[in-house]
């Protein structure tokens, strides 16, 4: 017990250092802004799919289960206020970080840990370049700007999907949701939904290079430290999004 | 075997003046695994040293502590005079850009080209034109014996003894003055590994580069060195002509040089009994 102990702690502090390295090597020219660019695309890209597919399928979801509860208390054409806060205050940021950072998180540390066995990040170092500036920052920005924003489209695609069965299932026009919708909503729904989004960005794109850089054992290595990361990022964002969300609440 | 000494017409080396590195007292663990009680080994310019000893003794970890990819415990490591140990990573960069390595697995980046990647220390160091750069990596890939168009290829296309001499070209590419070659001709055939003895000779011959070979081949041993160091038990044993130490009459050094492990002479008088 005592040996988990030190190692999460051990991981902890070493993560702290990674961020504070990263964030020195950040600041300090020069920026990699085509390697940012390329990375904020790929991973935009890449995950555009999976995040859009989520969304539109807890939206569907969540109204339903909301509309049907409303109805007991014939309050269904109430159901756009509660989707809608509910997709964007949590649902979308959360289940899109989850699913994305499982993705992006796991295809960031295979690639990083295959580069750091192969002796490629040690090359790095020995040929007088800084793999952290490299390699780490660029994924970091890139991560941090690329979440929110695939936040921002997984809002909408399940808002769109929560109008679609509220029609469908509840007879609710889509100009009557929307107008209670926005009757509702306040810009502090999105904005806490957004805010959370984009620390959940970082601390994936962070969790996921550390465990990369410091894969170790050849390919089985690999394989391990990809599972710790998809762990890892899992377990983060749950527990940062209720940090955040009673953070924000306070704000 | 014998010939080769007398074909090798290697550089005579000046071992008067001040050593380019100078190993002194390193001690270095990992964890319990100790690797080094007292490491003392002076490199001088010019000269190509071959470290052997068995697996795992810590032939690797030498380079790695010179060009600071891992820290020493305690003891010194000197580069033209000075001490390295204690230098952050920042600090280390203008040394790393006179000192190179060539990594085992030869360590390409496989994400770029072979052309970027020797072009990347360069890219690096900054101050060259694209066409300089261009012309550095055309150069260095015919100097490892690579046509240039080899450049366009991907490291994946390459075979086992393209990749160990694209990454020699890497290493050679900011024209350094010290190069360390860690097992340079492990798993490569026979006909790879004399063309990477030679090229070890040839940059010597050539560009006057200091060599520091680590291996447990001793054919590379005899056929690139000056001279040969066993690493033994924490400790450099012996440092010595390649002529000497396939004399040793030193038990170690000599079942290493002959490929024996202790005891093989009882047990070959064993069976032969009847």
């Amino acid at each position: 017990m005592s040996k988990v102990i030190t190692s999460f702690l051990e991981a902890f502090g070493n993560v702290n250092l990674l961020i504070m390295r990263a964030i020195r090597a950040m600041l300090k020219p020069p920026y990699e802004l085509g390697e940012i660019f390329f990375q904020v695309y790929r991973l935009g890209v890449e995950s555009l799919s999976i995040a859009l597919l989520t969304a539109a399928f807890s939206g569907l979801v969540i109204t339903l289960q909301f509309g049907y509860a409303m109805q007991r208390f014939g309050a269904t054409m109430y159901v756009g206020n509660a989707v809608a806060t509910a997709i964007l205050r949590e649902l979308g940021p959360v289940l899109t970080a989850l699913m994305v950072g499982g993705r992006i998180g796991a295809g960031m540390t295979a690639e990083l840990g295959s580069m750091a066995v192969t002796e490629q990040i040690d090359a790095m170092r020995a040929l007088g370049a800084d793999p952290v500036k490299k390699l780490i920052v660029p994924r970091v920005v890139a991560t941090t700007i690329a979440l929110p924003l695939l936040t921002v489209l997984a809002n909408v695609v399940g808002i769109l999907g929560a109008m679609l069965l509220a029609k469908t299932e509840f007879n609710i026009s889509f100009h009557f949701f929307y107008n209670k919708m926005f009757g509702s909503l306040q810009m502090a729904d999105f904005a806490s939904g957004i805010g959370k989004s984009v620390f959940f960005g970082f601390f994936i794109a962070v969790i996921s290079c550390y465990f990369g850089f410091n894969t170790r054992g050849g390919t089985e290595g690999v394989g391990m430290a990809t599972t710790k990361t998809v762990v890892a990022n899992s377990i983060n964002i749950l527990l940062a999004d209720f940090i955040l969300t009673k953070l924000f609440m306070v704000i | 075997m014998s010939d080769h000494a007398t074909d090798r017409h290697l550089p005579v080396i000046d071992y008067s003046g001040e050593p380019i590195v100078e190993y002194r007292h390193v001690a270095k663990s990992f964890g319990p695994k100790v690797i080094y009680t007292d490491l003392n080994l002076a490199i001088h310019q010019g000269e190509t040293i071959t470290v052997i000893g068995a697996s795992g003794v810590g032939k690797s970890v030498m380079l790695k502590l010179l060009i600071g990819l891992l820290a020493t415990d305690s003891g010194d490591i000197l580069f033209r005079g000075q001490n390295l140990v204690g230098l952050n990573e920042e600090a280390y960069i203008p040394m790393r850009r006179q000192v190179s390595m060539l990594f085992q697995s030869a360590a390409l980046f496989d994400s770029v080209s072979v052309g970027e990647n020797i072009a990347f220390p360069l890219r690096e160091i900054g101050g060259f034109t694209e066409e300089e750069i261009q012309q550095r990596v055309e150069e260095k890939l015919v100097l490892v014996g690579l046509t240039p168009e080899a450049a366009r290829l991907e490291p994946s296309e390459l075979s086992g003894g393209m990749r160990k001499r694209v990454g020699l070209a890497r290493a050679i590419a900011t024209e350094p003055a010290v190069i360390l070659y860690d097992e340079p001709t492990t798993g490569l055939d026979p006909i790879n590994t004399s063309r990477i003895s030679s090229l070890i000779v040839r940059l010597q011959q050539r560009l006057g580069i200091t060599s520091v070979v680590v291996t447990h081949e001793m054919r590379l041993a005899f056929d690139v060195s000056n001279r040969i160091a066993m690493l033994h038990e924490g400790e450099i044993l012996t440092v010595d002509t390649p002529e000497n130490i396939r004399l040793s009459t030193h038990p170690v050094v000599r079942n290493f040089v002959q490929g024996k492990f202790p005891g093989f002479e009882e047990m070959e008088h064993q069976e032969t009994l009847p």
